[in-house]
C-alpha cells in the first residue's frame, strides 16, 4: 500500500516538473527572441536614433550616409490594419450572429466547416488569390492612369480583411453560443424580435468574446507578411492613395533580408523592434477598451 | 575513466576539425558572384575533394580579406580600383554579368536609350507614348535594396546619386526575385523590369539599349551598355588556389558559367 502511494507520488512529481519545464520552455523562447531581436537591432537604433527612425520618411540603406526612416511603413501598417479591420469586423460579427442565433443547425454546421477550413489555409494562398483577381482587375481597369500598377494598398487591405474573417467569425460564434439561453428567452418573452434580441442582448452579453475575436484578428493582420508582400507592391510610398503601392513593416523585413548586411541588416531587425512595439501598443489599447466595456454595465 | 575517454575523443575531434580547416580554400566577397562561385565550387569539390568555404559579404570585404590573406580568393562584382591593386592584388575577370531590360510582349517599344531608361526609372517619363509606344502608363518594376542586380543597374544607368542614394521612383513596385520581375512584366501590359541576361525567358520581350541588342556577341564586343565584370582577386596565390582558378577557366568551368546565365571570357 505504502509502496503504491510512493510510486504515485513519484509519478505526480515527475509530471509536475514536466509541466513546469514546458512553461519555462515557452517563456524562455519568447525571452530569447526578444533578446535576439533587440541585440541585433540595437546597432542601427543607436547609430540612427529611435525617434529619427519612426519620424523620418527616407529609407536609403545603401547610401554612403544611410537613412533608415520608417515613417511611411509605420503609417502603411497602421492604416492598412485599421481599414482591413473596418471591413472584417462588421462582416465577421454579423455572420457570427446569423450563424449562432438565426441559421438552421444544418446550415450552421456546413458553413462553420468551410469557415474553419478557410482559417487553416496558408496566408500565401490568400495572397496569390488576390494577386490573380483583385490586383489584375485594378490594373486592367486603371492601366491608362499613370501610377496604377494593380499592386496597391487596396489589394493589401483586401487580403488582410479576407484573412482575418475566419478568425473573427469562429471566435465570435463560440462566444455567442456560450450565452445562457435564458437571456434569449427573456428577451423574446418581453416581445423583442430576433434582430432586437441579437443587437440588444446577445452581442452585449458576448462582448468580451467578440473583443477577443477582434484582438486575435488584429494580431493576424498586423503581423501578416507573405500575402501582403505579394500584393502590396512594396514601394516605400506615402500611404495616401488606395490604388498606389505601399510597404508595411513586415514586408520591409522580408523583402530586404536576403542580401542585407551590416547596418542595413541591423536596421531590418530594428524594423522588427518597432513592429513589436506597435503590436504591444495595439494590444494594450484593445485590452483597455475591453476592460472599460466589461465594467461599465456589468 | 570513462569521462576522460570522452574528453579525449572530443579533443581529437576538434583537433581533426582544425587540421582540415587549415587546408581549406577560403573564398570571400561579392554577394552577386557568390551564387556562381557556389556552383563552381560544388563541381570542383566533387572532382578533387578539395574543401572550399565561401563567405558572401560584399566586394569590398572580399578585397580586404584577400589583401590581408584572410581569404585565398576575393570575389568582386565591380571594377577593382587602382589603390586596391596597389595592395599587391592580382585581378582577373572570370565571367561577365549582363543585364537585360524586359517589357510586356504587347509593348511596341523595341529600343530605349540610356537616358530614356534612366528617366523612366526615376519617374520623369511616365507614359509609353513618350518613348514611341502606346498611350499607356509605365509600371516600373525594380529590385530591393541590397540586390546586386539593382546596384549594378542603377550604377550603369545613372540612377545612383553621388552619395549612392537611389533615384528610382518611390512608387516603383519592388520585388525580391528574378521570377517576380518576370511575373509582373508578363502580367502587366505597361510594365518594365530588368534582370540578368541569362535569366530571360520567352514570356517577355527583351529590348535593345542604345540600339544595341543584348546578345552574347555584343556583350563580348563591349558594345552593350548594361554589363559588369565578375572579378576575382588573389594575393601570392598558392598551388591550391591556382588549381581552382585553372578549373574556373577550364571547359568544365565555362560550361557551369554559361549554365548559370553568365558570359564566359576566354583567356588569352
Amino acid at each position: 500500500m505504502l509502496a503504491k502511494t510512493k510510486k504515485s507520488e513519484k509519478k505526480r512529481l515527475l509530471f509536475e516538473s514536466l509541466y513546469r519545464l514546458s512553461v519555462i520552455f515557452s517563456g524562455l523562447i519568447l525571452f530569447i527572441i526578444i533578446i535576439f531581436i533587440f541585440a541585433s537591432g540595437f546597432p542601427a537604433l543607436k547609430e540612427y536614433g529611435f525617434f529619427e527612425m519612426i519620424l523620418n520618411k527616407e529609407w536609403s540603406p545603401n547610401a554612403t550616409d544611410p537613412q533608415f526612416g520608417l515613417l511611411y511603413m509605420v503609417l502603411a501598417t497602421i492604416i492598412s490594419t485599421l481599414l482591413s479591420l473596418l471591413i472584417a469586423i462588421p462582416i465577421g460579427v454579423l455572420s457570427a450572429a446569423y450563424l449562432s442565433k438565426m441559421a438552421p443547425k444544418k446550415i450552421k454546421k456546413t458553413i462553420m466547416f468551410f469557415v474553419e477550413i478557410l482559417a487553416g489555409i496558408p496566408s500565401v494562398i490568400y495572397g496569390f488569390f488576390i494577386l490573380k483577381t483583385l490586383v489584375k482587375i485594378i490594373y486592367d481597369n486603371g492601366k491608362y492612369i499613370e501610377g496604377v500598377s494593380g499592386n496597391s494598398m487596396l489589394a493589401a487591405i483586401a487580403v488582410l480583411a479576407l484573412m482575418s474573417l475566419p478568425t473573427i467569425i469562429t471566435v465570435s460564434v463560440t462566444s455567442l453560443d456560450a450565452i445562457n439561453k435564458s437571456y434569449d428567452e427573456a428577451s423574446y418573452a418581453l416581445g423583442a424580435n430576433t434582430i432586437q434580441t441579437i443587437f440588444k442582448v446577445d452581442l452585449r452579453a458576448a462582448r468580451l468574446g467578440i473583443m477577443s475575436a477582434i484582438v486575435l484578428g488584429a494580431g493576424k493582420v498586423i503581423g501578416e507578411t507573405m500575402a501582403v508582400m505579394l500584393v502590396s507592391g512594396n514601394a516605400i510610398n506615402f500611404p495616401g492613395n488606395l490604388l498606389e503601392p505601399v510597404r508595411t513593416l513586415t514586408s520591409n523585413i522580408a523583402t530586404e533580408m536576403a542580401y542585407a548586411s551590416g547596418l542595413h541588416q541591423s536596421a531590418l531587425y530594428a524594423t522588427g523592434i518597432i513592429l513589436f512595439i506597435l503590436i504591444m501598443i495595439l494590444n494594450y489599447i484593445l485590452l483597455v477598451v475591453i476592460k472599460r466595456g466589461g465594467t461599465s454595465d456589468a | 575513466m570513462r569521462k576522460y575517454k570522452q574528453l579525449i575523443l572530443i579533443g581529437c575531434f576538434f583537433f581533426l576539425c582544425s587540421c582540415s580547416q587549415s587546408k581549406d580554400l577560403e573564398i570571400s566577397g561579392s554577394t552577386s558572384v557568390a551564387p556562381l562561385m557556389n556552383k563552381l565550387v560544388e563541381q570542383y569539390q566533387k572532382d578533387t575533394n578539395q574543401k572550399i568555404n565561401i563567405n558572401a559579404d560584399g566586394s569590398s570585404a572580399g578585397i580586404k580579406a584577400a589583401s590581408e590573406n584572410l581569404a585565398n580568393i576575393g570575389m568582386v562584382s565591380r571594377e577593382v580600383e587602382k589603390d586596391e591593386l596597389a595592395l599587391g592584388l592580382k585581378s582577373e575577370v572570370i565571367a561577365i554579368d549582363a543585364m537585360a531590360v524586359i517589357v510586356n510582349k504587347d509593348n511596341q517599344v523595341t529600343n530605349l536609350s540610356q537616358q530614356e531608361l534612366c528617366d523612366i526609372y526615376s519617374g520623369k517619363i511616365k507614359n509609353w507614348s513618350e518613348v514611341g509606344g502606346k498611350n499607356l502608363g509605365i509600371v516600373i518594376v525594380s529590385r530591393e535594396y541590397g540586390s546586386g542586380t539593382r546596384n549594378a543597374f542603377e550604377e550603369i544607368t545613372g540612377l545612383l546619386n553621388e552619395d549612392k542614394s537611389s533615384n528610382t521612383n518611390a512608387k516603383a513596385i519592388i520585388v525580391n526575385s528574378t521570377g517576380a520581375v518576370i511575373e509582373n512584366v508578363q502580367q502587366k501590359e505597361g510594365a518594365i523590369g530588368y534582370l540578368s541576361l541569362g535569366s530571360i525567358t520567352e514570356n517577355t520581350k527583351t529590348i535593345s539599349i542604345n540600339n544595341i541588342e543584348p546578345t552574347k556577341r555584343n556583350v563580348l564586343r563591349n558594345k552593350y551598355l548594361l554589363t559588369r565584370n565578375f572579378n576575382i582577386v588573389t594575393k601570392n596565390a598558392d598551388d591550391k588556389t591556382k588549381a581552382f582558378i585553372e578549373f574556373i577557366h577550364s571547359e568544365k568551368g565555362h560550361e557551369i558559367i554559361a549554365e548559370e546565365g553568365f558570359i564566359n571570357v576566354s583567356q588569352d
